[in-house]
C-alpha cells in the first residue's frame, strides 16, 4: 500500500517536473520567436555578401581584330593578361576549312591578323611565328608601366608553329597546333605555358578553338588549350 | 425618576455560547464596510494587457513582414538598376591594351557623371594600373572579396555587387569585369583583366527605409491604442457579470436570501449566474426550513412552560400550607413534604426562567427603559435580596450617575450576577458601579477560585454544569443566559474573566 503511495508521488513528482520543463521550453519557444521576429524587423541597410548580377561588360578594343596581334603576358596576379598591338597592315585571312564563314573572299579579307586566319599558305605559319617573336621579346615599356611581366626566360628565337593534320580536330572541334621549341621547354612554369598557348591560339583562330603541343629537344607537353 | 422596581430574582437562563466575550453584531458591520476594490493585476488589466499583447505582436508582425518586403524591394531595385546602368555604360567604351590611363580617365568621368539612379563614383584596374573619375586612384568601400570575385576567371565572367556599411553610411559597390570579343563573330568573349568599379551611396534608400521605419511604428502605436476599446469592451463584458455575481453573494452573506442575478445571455458567465441563482434558491429553501424547524421547537418550549405554570401555581399554594403543618407531622412525613415544598419552588423557579429565555427567543422580550440612579438601583436590589451583610456583599458605587435602563431587567442582571457569586464562588463578593466615557460598568468579583479556563468560553451557555459530576446545582442553569440576554437588550456587553490575584469577575457594560 505504502509503496503504490510512493510510486503514485514519484509520478506526480516526474509529471510536475515535466510540466515545469514543458513550460521553460514553451517560454524559450516564445523567447525565440520574439527574437526572430526582432531579427525580421532589424532596421536600416544591412551590408551583403557579394552577389551576381548579370554578366560582364564587353568593351569593344582597338585597333580591330585584323590590325592587331593579341600578346598573352602575365599580370601582378600571374594571371595572363591580353596585350594587343598593331600590326600597321590587315592580314589577308586565307582560306581555312575551319572557318565556316571563309566562303567569301571579301569577308575573308575583313578577318585579319588578330583574327587568327594568319596561314599564308597551308603548313606555313609566317604572321603566328611574328607573333610568337613578339611574344618572346617580352614586354614593352606601355606593357611594363601597367605592371605586365613575362614568364618565359628570354628567349633568341620563338618557336615555330605547325599545324598537325594528321590527329584531326578534337571532339570539341579543335585544331592542334604542333609549337616547336629550339630551347628546353620542361622546365617552363605553368602560366609561361598559358602565355604560348593562349597567344598562338589567339594568333592561328580568331574563336581561340586551338589546342597547342609544345616540343622541344627535352620532350613534349601535352596538348593544352588556352583557359585565361 | 421612578424607584427601582425589583423584580423576581434573576432566573439562571442561558444563551448563545458567545465566549467569554458577549458582544453585538460587531463583525457583520465591519463586513458591510468593505467596497468594490481596484485590483492592479485583476481581470480588466490582464484582459487588456493580453488584448493589447496580440495587437502589438499582429501589428509588429505585420509591420516587420511588410518592412521587410519593402526594404528588400527598394534595394533590389536600386541595385539592379544600379548594375545594368553601369554595366550599359561601360559597354560601348573602346580601349586599348594596356590601358591608355587619360584616355580610360576621361571614359570614366563621363561614366561618372551618368550615374543611374544616382551618381556614383567609378574605379577601373588592370594590372597594376589605377584610374578613377575622383582624386583618389581606389577606394577603401571596395572590398577585398567583390576584387576576388570580379577577378576570377570564370567560365563567363559575370558582373557583381556588394552592399557595404562603413562609418553607418551604407555603399552599393558594384564590379563589372570587361571581355572583349578576339573576333568578330567566332568564339567566347575573353578577358581584357581590365575591372569596372563603381561605388554609390545609399543615403537615399537609408532615408527611405528609415521612413518607413517610423511610418510602421506610427501605425503601431494608434493600432495599439485602438486595441485598447474592444479590450475595455470585452473586459467590461466579462466584468459585468463578476461584479453582478460578487454584489450578490454579499448580499447573500449578510442574509438576504432572495437575492438573484439577471441572468442573460447563453455564455458560461451566464450558466455561473443561472447556476448561482439555483444554489440561492435551494439555500433559501433550506434556511427557511431551519427557521421553521427552530421556532416550532422554541413555540414547544414556551408552550410546555406555559402549561406547566398553571398546575405549578396550584401546587405552590398546596405545599405552602404542607409546611405550614410539617411541624405537626411526624418527622418522616415532614422532611418528606418539605422536600416536596422546596423542589416544587425550584420546579417553579425553572418554569419561570423557561419562559423568560422563551420570549427572548421569540423576540418578544421589551425593554421599558427609564431614568434612573444606577447606585439607587444596585442598592434596591442587594436590599430586597437580603445582601446586607458586609462580609457577604461589598457595594463600592459611585453615586449620580443617571443612566437610562430597564429598571426591572437591569435588577435581573444584578442579581443574577451577585447570587452566581455567591454560589459559584466566595464571599466578600465586590459589587462596582461607574461610569466610563459614555458607559456604564457595573463589576462583580468574588474571592473564589475563579473560572476554570476551559468553562470561560462557556458561562453563558444555557444548562452549561461547570462540575459535570454535579448534576444538580442550586440554580436553574439559565440565570448568565438570562443575564447576557438582558445586556443585550440594553445594547451592552458582559464578560467573564478571572482576576489576576483570584476569583471570578464579571463585567457589564451598558450605555448611558
Amino acid at each position: 500500500m505504502r509503496r503504490r503511495k510512493a510510486a503514485a508521488v514519484r509520478r506526480l513528482t516526474v509529471a510536475a517536473v515535466r510540466h515545469r520543463k514543458g513550460a521553460a521550453a514553451r517560454r524559450r519557444t516564445v523567447a525565440a520567436a520574439l527574437l526572430g521576429m526582432v531579427s525580421l524587423a532589424a532596421c536600416g541597410i544591412q551590408k551583403s555578401d557579394v552577389v551576381e548580377a548579370g554578366g560582364a561588360a564587353t568593351v569593344a578594343v582597338y585597333p580591330a581584330p585584323e590590325f592587331r596581334m593579341v600578346l598573352y603576358f602575365l599580370g601582378p596576379d600571374g594571371r595572363p593578361v591580353p596585350v594587343v598591338r598593331d600590326i600597321g597592315q590587315p592580314v589577308p585571312d586565307t582560306t581555312s576549312p575551319w572557318d565556316e564563314t571563309g566562303t567569301d573572299p571579301k569577308h575573308r579579307e575583313s578577318q585579319g591578323l588578330g583574327s587568327g586566319q594568319v596561314n599564308q599558305e597551308r603548313g606555313t605559319r609566317v604572321v603566328t611565328d611574328k607573333v610568337l617573336a613578339a611574344l618572346v621579346a617580352g614586354p614593352a615599356g606601355a606593357d611594363k608601366a601597367a605592371g605586365l611581366t613575362t614568364g618565359l626566360p628570354g628567349w633568341k628565337k620563338p618557336p615555330i608553329a605547325e599545324a598537325v593534320e594528321e590527329a584531326g580536330p578534337t571532339p570539341q572541334g579543335r585544331r592542334i597546333v604542333r609549337l616547336r621549341s629550339p630551347y628546353p621547354v620542361m622546365e617552363l612554369s605553368d602560366a609561361a605555358v598559358q602565355q604560348l598557348v593562349c597567344t598562338t591560339a589567339y594568333a592561328e583562330d580568331g574563336g581561340g578553338m586551338v589546342e597547342v603541343t609544345l616540343t622541344s629537344v627535352d620532350g613534349t607537353l601535352p596538348a593544352t588549350r588556352c583557359e585565361s | 425618576m421612578k424607584a427601582c422596581v425589583s423584580p423576581e430574582p434573576g432566573t439562571e437562563p442561558g444563551t448563545e455560547p458567545a465566549g467569554a466575550d458577549a458582544s453585538g453584531p460587531a463583525p457583520r458591520r465591519r463586513r458591510r464596510a468593505r467596497g468594490p476594490r481596484l485590483h492592479p493585476f485583476g481581470l480588466r488589466t490582464r484582459l487588456v494587457l493580453a488584448f493589447l499583447l496580440v495587437a502589438a505582436v499582429g501589428c509588429g508582425t505585420t509591420a516587420a513582414l511588410t518592412y521587410r518586403a519593402a526594404r528588400n524591394a527598394i534595394l533590389e531595385q536600386t541595385q539592379d538598376t544600379a548594375v545594368s546602368a553601369f554595366r550599359d555604360q561601360v559597354d560601348p567604351l573602346v580601349i586599348s591594351l594596356p590601358v591608355d590611363t587619360r584616355q580610360l580617365r576621361d571614359s570614366l568621368l563621363v561614366i561618372a557623371r551618368q550615374g543611374k539612379p544616382r551618381p556614383w563614383r567609378v574605379y577601373a584596374e588592370y594590372g597594376t594600373v589605377r584610374v578613377s573619375s575622383t582624386d583618389r586612384p581606389t577606394s577603401s568601400v571596395i572590398t577585398p572579396e567583390l576584387r576576388a570575385r570580379a577577378q576570377a576567371r570564370p567560365a563567363t565572367p559575370h558582373g557583381s555587387f556588394q552592399r557595404v556599411v562603413k562609418n553607418g553610411k551604407p555603399y552599393l559597390t558594384m564590379a563589372v569585369p570587361a571581355v572583349f570579343r578576339t573576333h568578330a563573330t567566332k568564339g567566347t568573349a575573353q578577358p581584357t583583366g581590365l575591372v569596372f568599379y563603381a561605388v554609390m551611396e545609399l543615403d537615399e534608400e537609408d532615408a527611405n527605409i528609415e521612413a518607413m521605419v517610423s511610418a510602421a511604428r506610427d501605425g503601431a502605436l494608434p493600432a495599439l491604442a485602438v486595441a485598447l476599446i474592444p479590450a475595455l469592451i470585452a473586459s467590461r463584458g466579462v466584468l459585468r457579470p463578476v461584479r453582478e455575481l460578487r454584489r450578490a453573494a454579499h448580499s447573500m452573506g449578510r442574509g438576504r436570501l432572495d437575492t438573484r442575478i439577471h441572468a442573460k445571455g447563453s455564455d458560461e458567465l451566464a450558466d455561473l449566474a443561472r447556476t448561482f441563482n439555483e444554489s440561492a434558491a435551494e439555500l433559501e429553501r433550506s434556511v427557511a426550513e431551519l427557521r421553521d424547524a427552530e421556532a416550532r421547537a422554541r413555540r414547544f418550549a414556551s408552550d410546555v412552560s406555559h402549561e406547566l405554570r398553571t398546575p405549578l401555581a396550584g401546587m405552590l399554594a398546596v405545599t405552602e400550607v404542607l409546611d405550614e403543618d410539617a411541624g405537626s407531622l411526624d418527622s418522616d412525613t415532614a422532611r418528606a413534604v418539605r422536600l416536596i415544598s422546596a423542589e416544587t419552588g425550584k420546579l417553579a423557579v425553572l418554569v419561570e426562567d423557561l419562559m423568560e429565555i422563551s420570549r427572548f427567543d421569540a423576540r418578544a422580550a421589551e425593554l421599558h427603559p427609564d431614568e434612573v440612579d444606577a447606585a439607587d438601583c444596585v442598592r434596591k436590589t442587594l436590599q430586597h435580596r437580603h445582601w446586607t451583610d458586609p462580609a457577604q456583599v461589598v457595594p463600592y458605587l459611585e453615586e449620580g450617575i443617571r443612566a437610562r435602563l430597564d429598571p426591572r431587567r437591569f435588577d435581573v442582571v444584578v442579581a443574577n450576577l451577585v447570587g452566581n457569586a455567591l454560589r459559584h464562588g466566595a464571599a466578600p463578593v465586590t459589587v462596582r458601579l461607574y461610569a466610563e466615557g459614555d458607559e456604564l460598568v457595573t463589576e462583580v468579583a468574588d474571592r473564589g477560585p475563579g473560572i476554570h479556563p476551559d468553562v470561560l468560553p462557556h458561562v453563558f451557555d444555557r444548562f452549561y454544569k461547570a462540575d459535570q459530576a454535579r448534576t444538580r446545582s442550586a440554580g436553574s442553569g439559565l440565570g448568565l443566559a438570562i443575564t447576557l440576554e438582558n445586556v443585550r437588550l440594553h445594547g451592552g456587553t458582559v464578560r467573564a474573566a478571572n482576576h489576576p490575584s483570584g476569583g471570578a469577575v464579571f463585567t457589564v457594560r451598558m450605555p448611558l
